[in-house]
């Protein structure tokens, strides 16, 4: 089985990796970096719980193979919070009740990050725009989308 | 699993395995064991990433433009305005990301009996269509070969509807119609053989009066595949339609131009009741399957829909 030794920044720090070619990103970091603040779902690409930002755009990372991370800048949930200081999405989402069973949330906080990071105040429309690629069965998404623009605001 | 990553296109055509480009369609058939064997990643082949224009003012788009690409490109909007609106409309935020234009053409058939391991159909080494006597709600209604799913491809219908043609490298230029062959052959979902790679899709230079309306019949809001999905370009000059292209998709295992309803429109004024009329004509030569027969009515609705909203006495 061939092997693949790849570089790669996670949340802003250097790691490396000895991943095989079918190992999907959702594989490494769930199952080697064994950080798992990012979902496995459906792993086929619709659910969106395994988003994470690869050089800032939110991708699916069970449709990404490992060794495609080589040389890149990867973001999971797990990068949001700097200084033990909550991303503002995340404080945003607890205060408002935009979190139930939590499985959906790592990838909603994703999409949104990227959805702000390009677009700082961003309509209603906006937001239900970039939060379509992930599915929430609990909260029917109104209190996600009302905890997204809470956060636009405070910012 | 071997993973080669093609470096130039003559060795990609040289090499035996299945190309990789965004991942997106290939990677969940290597979840559900559809796929096996080596995987050729083309994602470094040189001067396919990017959006040209032309001295006419038409454009060349490369085959690894991502179709979040062409949905956000202010040129493209302005003069393909139907063809980002598609691009726009499909699937989600992630998957258009990494999707390229490309792969979104040569994607597999979504039929979940082609997709479960469980199955052999015409398309993975059988001899039969499962979903032609089992559950096809989604079925086609224009049933032209034994497969009976729909194709999968939006961009195919949008670029029909544009009458775009692709580069097939070492073979030539080559219209949508031929890219997706007239459905008879159920063993595929293009004509494209092994090893052979769409390099470009040219676009005619675009007519600058032209409106175009993009409408997806879903389950959902977004982010699922259509029901039923059209594409409608128009010009209208001095009161009357002077020129008019319809893709269809979700209906037949190809992407359909609707040329009859075309016709029916050419020279009208467009009114509300030239555009129920010319509407009516979409379900002419359906067949449905037992279990697709709404979804004519789907079809002649989402046509008139989708005329409505560039009607502007409708």
């Amino acid at each position: 089985m061939a092997v693949h030794n790849i570089t790669f920044t996670l949340n802003g720090e250097a790691e490396a990796a000895v991943v095989p070619s079918h190992m999907t990103l959702l594989q490494m970091l769930r199952e080697e970096i064994v950080m798992t603040g990012t979902k496995n779902g459906c792993a086929a690409g619709e659910c969106g719980a395994c988003t994470v930002l690869l050089n800032g755009e939110p991708v699916n990372s069970c449709l990404v193979l490992a060794v495609e991370c080589d040389g890149q800048t990867l973001v999971t949930v797990e990068g949001l919070a700097h200084d033990r200081q909550l991303d503002p999405l995340q404080q945003a989402l607890i205060e408002i009740g935009g979190v139930q069973c939590g499985f959906c949330t790592p990838g909603v906080l994703i999409s949104a990050r990227a959805l702000l990071d390009r677009n700082p105040h961003p309509t209603k429309a906006d937001v239900q725009a970039a939060l379509v690629g992930n599915l929430c069965r609990c909260t029917g998404y109104v209190r996600i989308i009302d905890g997204v623009l809470a956060a636009a605001e405070r910012a | 699993m071997s993973l080669i990553i093609a470096q130039n296109i003559k060795e990609t055509a040289n090499t035996n395995g299945e190309l990789r480009a965004g991942g997106t369609d290939l990677q969940e058939r290597r979840r559900s064991r559809i796929s096996a064997g080596p995987i050729i990643d083309i994602r470094r082949l040189q001067g396919l990433d990017q959006i040209e224009w032309q001295a006419d003012g038409s454009a060349v788009i490369g085959a690894m433009v991502t179709i979040d690409a062409v949905a956000n490109d202010p040129k493209i909007q302005a003069a393909y305005p139907g063809l980002a609106k598609a691009a726009g409309g499909l699937a989600t935020p992630q998957i258009r990301l990494m999707g390229t234009m490309g792969g979104a053409l040569l994607q597999h058939t979504r039929c979940p009996f082609y997709r479960h391991p469980a199955y052999n159909c015409h398309k993975n080494g059988g001899d039969e269509c499962f979903a032609r006597d089992g559950h096809n709600p989604n079925g086609v209604v224009f049933d032209l070969g034994p497969c009976v799913y729909p194709h999968p491809a939006t961009l195919g219908m949008a670029l029909l509807a544009y009458e775009a043609e692709v580069d097939i490298d070492g073979v030539g230029r080559r219209s949508i119609d031929e890219l997706y062959g007239d459905g008879s052959d159920p063993t595929r979902d293009h004509t494209l053989e092994p090893g052979q790679i769409l390099t470009h899709i040219h676009l005619l230079p675009p007519i600058p009066q032209e409106k175009a309306a993009y409408f997806r019949s879903i389950s959902r809001a977004e982010a699922e595949w259509p029901i039923v999905e059209c594409l409608v370009r128009l010009v209208i000059s001095d009161d009357q339609i002077t020129f008019a292209r319809i893709g269809v998709g979700g209906v037949a295992n190809i992407p359909l131009r609707l040329e009859n309803v075309e016709q029916a429109l050419m020279s009208q004024s467009p009114g509300r009741e030239t555009v129920e009329k010319a509407a009516q004509l979409a379900a002419a030569g359906t067949n449905p399957l037992p279990q697709t027969v709404d979804k004519v009515r789907f079809l002649v609705n989402t046509v008139w829909h989708t005329l409505e909203v560039l009607s502007p006495k409708s």
